[in-house]
């Protein structure tokens, strides 16, 4: 399972990186933003996308929506891990079809948790 | 008695100030109207200003609450970080004893072992020498000795076991790491509520410079430039928050939780919300025609709210918290 891990945070790129090795899974890239994940995906392509919501150049929820109208890894799972938390930002995030949403600060079991949902459904 | 001559010059004096006044008033009446017209262009400017340092007074203890917050977060974060290194430390120093323990043990157990050897050694020597000094009761010391020392031995125990650290001593470090990095999320949270201050500081001075620009020339110069950044999508969450409550992830979970079970009980309105979906994905702008339904709701979609108002209403931070449980249930 490849993982793409979206975040203009290097320091949480790193954190969600070290929380997935943690959890069982070790094969990761990252992105700083939403147009850098789109050109990483287009040029090898991921499994299951973890994307951050406030992002320059390309927010969490606009690439979300580019990766769904996308013919080719349009049906690959997303999660969004935020530090929005409001009603808002949770109805916006489903209309644009992610998978599943975190708000940070985050555990590990907590993304074990929502990374076992979503693909149990999937 | 006055004299008619008298009061004429007394009536000539009175008509010549007022004459007076008025060649006054004449040639103070430009500099009047333009004192006039000053105060009218200059009323509305000071009426802005006004205006202006009070919204912008108003806005400085939201700023000054914010670093209040970030301030308390990295306290928090820190402490927190302080405290599992604490005990950290303490479970390696626990592990660290353990070992010494169990390496003191083999110590004497080697030292019983060689001693051991030695006396046989001994023994053998003799025998070597042909010294005979191997009589039934040199054979009989030779084995009580024997004896004592396997006792000693078999009394400091053969488990070896303390050596080896319990999978448990490394299950607990290992959770009070993970611990650590959570607490280490403070790092983008709060450069988060930072910038959100920087940006509240940084409009209050692009719009206290644009008014002092058009007080200072009265308009007439065009005004400065605002900053490149002025227009530019927000990057950050000024409303983000460190802290263990679980109130807004269990509000995202019951939110999902409850669409996914909408959408269990309306399967033919999930065709219709993969379009729309797919739809608004390819063409941003469009809004999301979710339909009349009894809830508001059509099933498999969101509540009844565009994306651009959502979106809009996250971005001003207009918003309701929802329980964890809602936004869980709408993704299963």
């Amino acid at each position: 399972m490849r993982f793409l891990v979206v975040d203009d945070s290097p320091t949480m790129r790193r954190i969600v990186c070290n929380a997935l090795k943690e959890i069982g899974y070790s094969d990761m890239s990252e992105a700083g933003d939403g147009a850098e994940a789109l050109s990483a995906l287009n040029d090898q392509p991921a499994d299951f996308l973890i994307t951050d919501w406030n992002m320059p150049n390309m927010n969490g929820l606009e690439l979300t929506k580019a990766v769904r109208g996308h013919d080719q890894f349009g049906e690959m799972p997303i999660l969004m891990i935020t530090t929005r938390g409001m009603k808002e930002d949770v109805v916006a995030a489903m209309q644009a079809r992610v998978n599943n949403y975190v708000v940070k600060p985050f555990t590990p079991d907590v993304l074990r948790e929502k990374i076992d949902m979503i693909l149990q459904t999937a | 008695m006055d004299s008619p001559t008298d009061n004429f010059d007394s009536l000539l004096d009175k008509l010549e100030e007022v004459r007076a006044v008025f060649v006054l008033s004449k040639r103070s009446m430009p500099f009047l109207e333009e004192f006039f017209g000053f105060v009218r262009d200059v009323a509305p400017l000071i009426e802005e200003i006004d205006q202006a340092i009070r919204q912008s007074s108003g806005e400085m203890p939201q700023a000054k609450s914010q670093l209040e917050s970030v301030s308390q977060a990295t306290e928090l974060a820190t402490t927190e970080i302080l405290d599992l290194v604490d005990a950290v430390l303490e479970d390696v120093r626990a592990i660290e004893q353990r070992q010494q323990r169990a390496a003191e043990r083999a110590a004497e157990r080697s030292a019983l072992d060689e001693r051991l050897m030695a006396r046989l050694r001994e023994a053998l020597d003799a025998d070597a020498r042909g010294t005979d000094a191997l009589s039934d009761a040199d054979c009989a010391a030779l084995l009580a000795d024997a004896e004592t020392l396997h006792a000693e031995r078999d009394a400091l125990g053969e488990d070896d076991t303390e050596a080896d650290v319990p999978d448990e001593a490394f299950a607990e470090i290992r959770q009070k790491m993970n611990r650590i990095m959570l607490s280490l999320q403070v790092q983008d949270i709060t450069s988060q509520q930072i910038a959100g201050v920087n940006h509240l500081i940084e409009s209050v001075r692009t719009r206290l410079t644009e008014l002092t620009h058009r007080f200072t020339t009265g308009g007439r110069a065009p005004a400065p430039a605002p900053p490149a950044t002025k227009d530019e999508p927000l990057t950050f969450d000024a409303n983000a928050r460190y802290d263990h409550e679980a109130d807004r992830q269990q509000m995202a979970d019951s939110l999902i939780a409850s669409f996914g079970s909408e959408a269990a009980e309306a399967p033919s309105a999930d065709t219709r919300a993969d379009d729309a979906h797919t739809d608004d994905a390819r063409a941003s702008d469009a809004p999301t025609d979710d339909g009349p339904t009894g809830d508001g709701h059509a099933g498999g979609q969101a509540p009844d709210v565009s994306p651009e108002e959502t979106e809009s209403k996250a971005e001003s931070g207009a918003a309701s918290p929802v329980s964890q449980d809602d936004i869980d249930a709408l993704f299963q």
